[in-house]
């Protein structure tokens, strides 16, 4: 049974199927987001969370190594299949994305399910796309103020949405009895047989 | 090769109870074992153990005196959505034999020779998705064989299917079933009955109460068979005597030359339709004529052109017909709302009763459909017998006056089903009108007060129903 | 595939190994981050746009529709760079908005960055199926069969979850008639259909998983029913990139629609 402690081919399914469902939901929200754009005042930032949400699910579901970061690369890779546009920017983001997710996780050593946590690994992602986009999207050019309130609205929306409601989806699916399929299990007790 | 378990135990993780206590199996090499029983009683979980799945890939903790399993089987499941992994016919062969080692150069030669031996005519770059349910299962077959394994385990492969797809997909297994050890669980069982070498029944808690050759247990344990309300191929002699549904003359529903197009295509064509109060009509006819869509069609759920009224109101939108119409469709967990049985039927009620009255009236709902032991549960953790009634009564607060349902009975065991007969009865006594789809000939032969039949196109009237008295050879 | 049927012809893209396509989509992102002059931006956005028509084989009408969306949400994604990015030159102003020369070339040069990686991306994905990317990974970069399989089974899986969402959908429309609407819209509606939605999924996924492992599989060594290698046609398409974006340079120098060299 030895083998069987990392990833199952199982948990990799799962993982890989959640995230391509978060990357329908993401195409989807890409129009949102962008409609928002030119209101001004970065109000399409308060909706940029929801990029960071499959990461946290799945993690919430599986509880293993590896899990954060296949998810959010997978959804980012399926959000580029489903835009019908390989993206190379949008892997990347989701790599990192997963990657600050992860850390989180491996801090709690794959153990906690609390909402703290899965906020925190939202507010960890939002951040990390800030490197990225500030050369890119030459955010650096922006107004002192104006940037100030972009990063305050992303990191408030990848706590709200990435945190919050992730949590609430996992609280959701645990009652309708699915996850006893699926996630780290504790030791066998075969001997009360 | 002969499989032996003896004392088995097993439990799921968080169960108070034991699914298996102590269960003792053998089955012989080259045995054709079929095994019944009501829903969780195990059967599936039975195979997975004897086909070593559990406790390999699936772990749950499980102990035996003995356990003496396959190692070279291959199994069909029921769902062709999830038993294939690649996309193409080709692909998805390519994978077990990938699994295998089986050189590339190879492949191809035993791709023909095991779609010959399962008579599934299609290229190797057929999309998978473009198989009807029958072919799909043909291609389980398929694959199972190219494991060249020498057990089989067959878990519901035809359950999904319709009658003629069932009886084809059968032929196949017999045709291929020389010198091979099969073990079957199958709700529907006239096909295959006679060529079992043994029945084994199953009680509700993973024991067995009985087994014997096919024969021997329907003529000593027919009684036993019944009571534990699974099929076999004298189930129908016990089927409920309902009285036949007496409509009145009021039309509730009025289609007029209706027609039902996708893009440029006409899939099907309604010269005229009317729905009387408290009828019982079944619409059959084979798979891919446009039941489902007739169906949908009529909710103004997909576009169609000409006229449909209810109660002489022409009906333009969805919400004009919802309501006072209302459709079952076949996956009843798409059609859930709320997190708790329960409230999936008072919400149905809380907008036309007070508080008091509409949960009084949600109880009596619940113990109708035999649903109050679960009534604390979440819809989507019940069993799909029990979802699939859930489906019906969120339809039976009697603010509905026509039922459409999209082949309620798929999949029920004779229990089941018969209890749903008994409640569409009810219903049309009541004056609420049952149209439904079904394959299922008994049915259509012994229940509705009117068929219609989809033929090249177009919906027409089936010979009236004969008025004999119900449920007696015509 | 369903794109199969909206195309007319294959080219040589068609037949070129995924992870050139990848690694060459990797580099033109590169290079097109690192280019700050809009004048050749510009010129190697309108080769790539050339590029996706001549080479996708797509039906022109869809590509068409699919340039009109990209240069829309192009276009709308850029506005808010031009609307408030830093700068000198005042054009317009009203309110919070700030439009100056500087903000907008800035606006303009970011969104051909996006249209630049846009048409390329498109032009993979026309011209490339799923399973083929996967037998490459495998074989070429050897991923582990495990995640390969998983995402090519999931692939498989997209149409499915999307018609169960309309069925989902349509279920809704008509119970909700009979049911305060309060269980149906808004936050609640939606965080129920995402949970109805990824239990299905899950139950599936469990189940196939199942079935793969008792067809045998396992992470191990295997071989493959498709083969992939490097042929001519990858030399083509690095040739075909590399030409592209020496043009750009050229021609940007050339023809300059831009006054500024540097968008920053």
């Amino acid at each position: 049974m030895a083998s069987r402690k990392g990833l199952t081919l199982t948990d990799v399914l799962i993982t890989v199927v959640i995230a391509l469902v978060f990357a329908i939901i993401y195409s989807i929200w890409g129009g949102v987001y962008t409609m928002l754009q030119p209101l001004g005042l970065h109000l399409n930032e308060l909706v940029y969370g929801m990029w960071f949400i499959a990461a946290v699910v799945a993690y919430l579901i599986i509880r293993k190594p590896g899990v954060a970061i296949i998810a959010e690369f997978a959804a980012a890779s399926g959000e580029t299949i489903v835009m019908l546009q390989f993206d190379v920017m949008l892997m990347l983001y989701g790599l990192l994305q997963g990657l600050a997710c992860e850390i989180v996780f491996a801090i709690v050593r794959y153990k906690s399910t609390a909402l703290m946590v899965a906020v925190t690994a939202g507010v960890a992602a939002a951040l990390s796309t800030l490197p990225l986009d500030w050369y890119y999207g030459y955010l650096g050019q922006l107004e002192t103020w104006n940037l100030v309130l972009m990063i305050g609205f992303r990191v408030l929306s990848g706590a709200l949405i990435a945190g919050w409601l992730a949590h609430a989806l996992y609280r959701g699916l645990g009652e309708t009895g699915v996850l006893k399929l699926v996630g780290a299990r504790s030791p066998h007790r075969s001997e009360e047989l | 090769m002969v499989m032996d378990i003896a004392n088995l135990r097993l439990r799921f993780d968080g169960e108070e109870e034991n699914l298996f206590h102590g269960l003792d199996i053998r089955v012989e090499e080259g045995e054709k074992v079929l095994l019944l029983g009501p829903s969780g009683s195990g059967k599936s979980t039975l195979l997975n153990i004897m086909g070593g799945l559990i406790p390999r890939v699936i772990e749950i903790p499980m102990k035996a005196d003995r356990l003496q399993v396959s190692d070279d089987c291959a199994y069909v499941f029921q769902d062709p959505d999830s038993q294939f992994t690649m996309p193409t016919v080709g692909e998805e062969l390519g994978f077990v034999l990938e699994n295998k080692g089986v050189r590339q150069s190879e492949m191809k030669q035993k791709f023909t020779a095991v779609l010959e031996a399962v008579g599934l005519d299609v290229s190797f770059g057929k999309d998978i998705q473009e198989l009807s349910g029958g072919m799909k299962q043909k291609l389980a077959i398929a694959s199972a064989l190219l494991q060249d394994s020498h057990t089989l385990f067959l878990d519901e492969p035809a359950s999904m299917l319709d009658e003629e797809s069932a009886r084809h997909v059968w032929d196949t297994v017999e045709s291929i079933w020389e010198n091979r050890t099969v073990v079957i669980i199958e709700h529907r069982v006239e096909y295959i009955w006679d060529k079992m070498d043994r029945v084994i029944l199953m009680d509700d808690s993973g024991g067995i109460v009985c087994q014997g050759t096919p024969e021997d247990m329907l003529t000593n344990h027919g009684k036993l068979l019944t009571a534990f309300g699974v099929w076999h191929p004298r189930s129908w002699e016990n089927a409920p005597v309902l009285r036949r549904a007496k409509p009145s003359e009021q039309t509730l529903l009025e289609a007029q030359s209706l027609d039902v197009r996708r893009g440029e295509d006409s899939i099907l064509k309604v010269d005229g339709l009317k729905i009387r109060k408290g009828e019982w009509v079944t619409i059959e006819g084979a798979n891919g004529t446009g039941k489902t869509s007739l169906l949908l069609a009529l909710m103004k759920l997909i576009p169609s052109a000409g006229g449909l009224y209810y109660r002489g109101k022409k009906i333009r939108k969805t919400k004009d017909i919802a309501g006072g119409v209302y459709p079952v469709f076949q996956n009843p967990e798409l059609q859930f709302i709320t997190n708790k049985v329960f409230d999936e039927v008072f919400i149905n009620l809380e907008m036309h009763f007070d508080k008091t009255e509409a949960m009084r009236q949600t109880g009596n709902i619940l113990e109708r459909f035999g649903l109050s032991a679960v009534s604390h549960l979440h819809p989507l953790e019940i069993s799909t017998g029990q979802k699939r009634r859930l489906s019906v009564a969120t339809a039976a607060g009697g603010v509905p006056e026509i039922i459409m349902l999209d082949e309620p009975t798929f999949g029920l065991d004779q229990r089941q089903t018969f209890r749903m007969l008994e409640l569409f009865s009810e219903m049309t006594g009541a004056g609420t009108s049952i149209v439904m789809i079904t394959h299922d000939e008994e049915i259509k032969r012994r229940y509705p007060s009117r068929r219609l039949l989809i033929e090249d196109g177009r919906l027409a009237e089936r010979t009236a129903v004969n008025d004999a008295p119900v449920n007696q050879e015509v | 595939m369903m794109l199969q049927s909206i195309r007319k012809y294959e080219t040589f893209v068609d037949r070129s190994n995924p992870i050139t396509k990848i690694g060459l989509a990797a580099v033109l992102f590169l290079t097109v981050v690192l280019i700050h002059n809009p004048n050749y931006l510009f010129h190697l956005s309108l080769l790539l746009l050339l590029a996706m028509i001549i080479l996708s084989g797509v039906k022109l009408r869809y590509l068409a529709a699919l340039i009109a969306v990209m240069l829309l949400l192009g276009s709308i994604s850029s506005l808010y760079m031009i609307f408030y990015g830093e700068g000198t030159t005042t054009l317009y102003s009203f309110g919070i908005i700030h439009i100056t020369e500087e903000s907008f070339v800035r606006g303009i040069h970011v969104m051909m960055r996006g249209l630049a990686v846009s048409f390329f991306g498109a032009l993979i994905i026309f011209t490339t199926r799923i399973t083929d990317v996967f037998y490459s990974l495998m074989q070429q970069l050897s991923l582990k069969p495990k995640y390969a399989y998983s995402f090519m089974a999931a692939v498989r899986m997209v149409p499915i979850i999307i018609s169960e969402y309309v069925v989902l959908r349509q279920a809704r429309k008509v119970r909700r008639a009979l049911i305060h609407k309060k269980y149906v819209t808004g936050m609640k509606g939606f965080k129920t259909t995402i949970i109805t939605l990824l239990s299905q999924s899950i139950r599936r996924a469990y189940r196939l998983g199942i079935a793969m492992e008792s067809k045998g599989f396992d992470d191990g060594p295997r071989t493959y029913y498709h083969r992939t290698s490097f042929s001519i046609s990858d030399i083509y398409l690095l040739l075909f990139i590399g030409a592209c974006i020496f043009m750009s340079f050229q021609l940007g120098q050339i023809i300059t629609p831009f006054e500024t060299t540097d968008a920053r």
